[in-house]
């Protein structure tokens, strides 16, 4: 099977603040077959998204160890992680993340620019990764003329610009009406079979986490085994 | 990330805010337009300065009189000349032949008998009077210490035609404002010649008429009268082919000076040295000129400062911009980052959009410093006409205009490095907002 | 044009019209040259020959009141030379003697001639004077000098020299023009600027 095999072994993440110390991840383990889809849930502030940023080398593991495809992030330097997440790893935020003063095309493009990819080509990648959303008649809005859904299709279509082996998305219906959170999760669903890579999402909603191959549930920094339909 | 796609990010990210953006370009544009103007206008009046001590000849010109040193006079700017001796081809050869010795021009001169229509100071008729007359090469006139004062310089060859200096306008009661009046007035010119008769001296005059085509300020030699090389050696071979006298301009030294040119200010001393070894006397305002360069020096110095400090008050308003910029757009680096940004590639957008600041406000303010030392320019010389005084000459040297637009970029990119450096180390978890 | 060309395009044109208007250093004022004289245009080279009547050294400002100066400043263009070669008491034997030499190593293309009351001082006979005034006359126009000949003549147009029968003859002789020009008081500069009126209207426009 295509897509990222990710294991995670007593990860352990404390953040530091006036107040005191917050140790919001403690030993945590997590394997997740290649090719699969996986939820993970968890109350506010259990410590999802700093898994996630654990997960996709937007950070450095304090303790344990993080594997994604055979790489070890946990002696990456700054550099090594900014390699690693544009090659291998696609970002879904809650948020969308784009550029409003970039066009749709022009943010799908950016992640191809990121890599090298000369001006023409990176136009005709984002052209087709919209057309696959359909976005086909969207490519020259920006994102303040899109919809939600139409924003997060863009941002799942930048996500797979650099055809990265895993996609993780951050609550990506967190801010999306009904219709939109099931276009968009369909997306997403799609994405193992249609472009070979790993899904991990974060959410907080539980249906949307049924649907998922595994659930894992995040609690008092630990991660739980929910649902398994493998 | 290449330098072309962070140019374009740079620029996209300025438009996010384009009503800052415009703010700190015009501090930018104010600052620069405040160095241009001032560096400008201090330029242009060093020329004219520099120009007025010169008399209109070049910088480095030295006078070489008709006669020997004085001894006690041997380094002074207005050194007085010793007893006359002859100036002749020999002797202009061997000063052409010096070192550091970049032009000679040859000035001659003769005693004439002058006859005008006008009055003098006292309203009545003007007596005929003897003067001299100098003659130069009009076409080598910008190497010689001449400024014209009111309209213009004789045509080479041309016989007809005489500018007269200040000192003629003294004598029929006019003042340098009113200097265009004497232009187009007829002049009777008479060289004089002697000859016996009867064991007695007489005189008969050789007449010619010209029309005052200008006014003018010369120092190359002295004399009321400024006329081409011709008309000079015309009426003194006239003179000279009658008896010896003096007084009715009887001269045997060919030249009645010479006007020679230094290469350069720095060689001024050493050439006058040199002259002097062959014997002859110069004078030439040369420490005059190296104070007063020394003092316009300080002011331009002085000048520099007040704008590179409007410049750098500019430049941390940039920074300021650029700082608020950066805590603004947290998520949108963190989220460059996700999608594989590494850190110098943040790094680079931000000080292209530092640099894009300052360079647009370069430019605007080059324009704009331009545009004041015009306005400036204009009501100075509306003064000097008023005054009868020449005008001011305008230089807008490139060097200051480039200058304004490298060191506005350059300066800008230098604020921007603080908040440059601040967005390439964010952590790229800000994407996410994690806590 | 897309936004980011036509943002170049902007600068460019920006840049492009800064570097034009600095490249433009210095204004400049031009001089108003009239054009050069015409070649084909003969200088007049005017002498003036004779004694006292010419000299005029009795007037109170010779060099404008003269009518020889008078001649030369009103009549004849302003690239004319003149010069005033009579000499005190001169007879028309010293004029040939002595001012004739100097008059031709200026090339003269006018010349005046007016001699008789030396002449007449000196008792000179009238063949004698027509001879030597004929002499001086045909010298001249050997080089191609156009001769004025005054002839002095009294209120009533007599002629008053001794000599103006000799005058008149040499005149017809040798083809040169007459002039009759008052004598009443050559202190006056009524009389001055009446001889030079007619020798201006002998000259023609």
């Amino acid at each position: 099977m295509s897509g990222a095999a990710v294991a995670v072994e007593g990860l352990t993440h404390t953040y530091e603040s006036r107040s005191g110390s917050l140790t919001v991840l403690d030993g945590v383990d997590l394997h997740v077959d290649a090719g699969a889809v996986v939820a993970i849930t968890g109350a506010s502030g259990a410590g999802k998204s700093t898994l996630l940023c654990l997960l996709g080398a937007l950070d450095r593991p304090q303790q344990g160890s993080v594997v994604i495809d055979g790489h070890d992030l946990s002696r990456a330097t700054r550099d090594e992680l900014a390699d690693f997440r544009r090659v291998t790893v696609g970002f879904v935020f809650q948020h969308f993340g784009l550029l409003d003063t970039l066009t749709a095309a022009e943010n799908v493009g950016l992640a191809c620019t990121l890599s090298g990819v000369g001006a023409r080509r990176g136009r005709a990648r984002a052209e087709a990764l919209l057309d696959a959303v359909g976005l086909a008649g969207r490519m020259d809005h920006t994102p303040p003329r899109l919809s939600g859904g139409e924003r997060q299709r863009v941002a799942i279509a930048r996500a797979l610009a650099n055809q990265p082996r895993l996609v993780l998305a951050d609550e990506p219906t967190g801010n999306l009406d009904a219709d939109a959170t099931d276009r968009v999760m369909d997306l997403l669903w799609s994405l193992p079979a249609d472009h070979g890579c790993t899904v991990i999402l974060v959410t907080h909603d539980r249906q949307l986490a049924a649907r998922a191959e595994q659930s894992f549930h995040l609690t008092q920094g630990r991660l739980l085994l929910r649902a398994a339909t493998s | 990330m290449s330098w072309r796609a962070a140019v374009v990010l740079a620029f996209k990210g300025l438009r996010r805010r384009p009503g800052r953006a415009a703010l700190t370009v015009l501090a930018v544009t104010l600052a620069a337009s405040l160095l241009t103007a001032l560096l400008t206008i201090a330029g242009s009046a060093e020329t004219r300065v520099l120009n007025e001590l010169s008399k209109g000849g070049p910088l480095a010109g030295i006078k070489v009189a008709a006669a020997r040193p004085d001894p006690a006079q041997i380094g002074r700017d207005d050194a007085r000349p010793g007893e006359p001796k002859d100036l002749d081809e020999t002797a202009l050869a061997t000063i052409r032949s010096l070192p550091d010795v970049r032009d000679v021009v040859p000035v001659v001169a003769t005693r004439l008998l002058v006859i005008s229509t006008a009055n003098d100071a006292d309203g009545n008729r003007l007596e005929p009077f003897l003067e001299t007359a100098v003659g130069v090469d009009v076409a080598q006139s910008t190497t010689l210490p001449i400024s014209v004062v009111a309209g213009r310089l004789p045509v080479d060859g041309v016989l007809t035609e005489v500018a007269v200096t200040e000192g003629y306008l003294e004598r029929v009661g006019l003042t340098r404002v009113d200097a265009q009046q004497v232009v187009g007035m007829e002049l009777a010119l008479g060289a004089a010649q002697a000859f016996a008769r009867n064991d007695q001296i007489r005189a008969r005059g050789r007449w010619h008429r010209a029309q005052i085509v200008g006014v003018v300020a010369q120092e190359a030699a002295d004399g009321q009268l400024l006329v081409p090389n011709e008309m000079v050696e015309v009426a003194r071979e006239w003179t000279n082919a009658g008896l010896p006298d003096e007084e009715l301009g009887y001269d045997t030294s060919p030249y009645a000076g010479l006007f020679v040119v230094a290469d350069g200010l720095d060689n001024v001393g050493r050439v006058r040295t040199e002259i002097t070894a062959v014997g002859y006397s110069t004078s030439a305002p040369e420490n005059l000129i190296a104070s007063v360069r020394r003092y316009l020096h300080v002011v331009e110095i002085v000048l520099t400062a007040i704008g590179l400090i409007a410049l750098v008050v500019a430049a941390i308003g940039i920074a300021n911009a650029m700082l608020a910029a950066v805590r603004e757009r947290r998520r949108e680096i963190g989220v460059l980052k996700a999608i594989g940004a590494r850190d110098r590639d943040v790094l680079r957008v931000f000080l292209v959009e530092a640099a894009v600041l300052g360079f647009v406000g370069g430019i605007l303010g080059a324009l704009g410093g331009w545009l004041i030392a015009r306005a400036v320019g204009g009501v100075v010389n509306g003064y000097l006409s008023d005054q009868g005084l020449v005008s001011v000459q305008l230089v807008f040297p490139v060097w200051v205009l480039a200058g304004a637009v490298l060191g506005s970029t350059f300066l800008a990119a230098a604020a921007g490095t603080l908040p440059a450096v601040r967005a390439a180390r964010l952590p790229a978890r800000e994407a996410v907002g994690a806590v | 044009m897309s936004p980011p060309r036509r943002q170049w395009a902007i600068a460019g044109g920006l840049v492009s019209l800064l570097l034009a208007l600095g490249c433009s250093s210095t204004t400049s004022v031009s001089d108003s040259a009239p054009p050069p004289p015409d070649p084909n245009q003969e200088r007049v080279v005017f002498v003036a020959l004779g004694g006292d009547e010419t000299l005029n050294r009795q007037l109170d400002d010779p060099l404008r009141d003269a009518w020889t100066q008078r001649v030369f400043m009103n009549a004849l263009p302003r690239s004319a030379v003149h010069v005033n070669f009579a000499t005190r008491d001169a007879t028309v034997r010293e004029g040939i003697d002595e001012q004739l030499p100097a008059a031709l190593e200026l090339r003269p293309t006018l010349a005046t001639l007016w001699f008789g009351s030396a002449d007449a001082s000196m008792s000179t006979r009238a063949d004698v004077f027509e001879r030597d005034l004929t002499q001086l006359v045909a010298d001249l126009q050997a080089t191609g000098t156009r001769v004025v000949l005054l002839s002095p003549v009294d209120a009533s147009g007599q002629g008053e020299s001794d000599y103006a029968n000799s005058v008149q003859a040499v005149a017809t002789t040798t083809n040169s023009e007459l002039v009759a020009v008052p004598t009443v008081d050559l202190s006056s500069n009524t009389t001055q600027a009446a001889i030079a009126t007619a020798v201006e209207d002998s000259l023609g426009p």
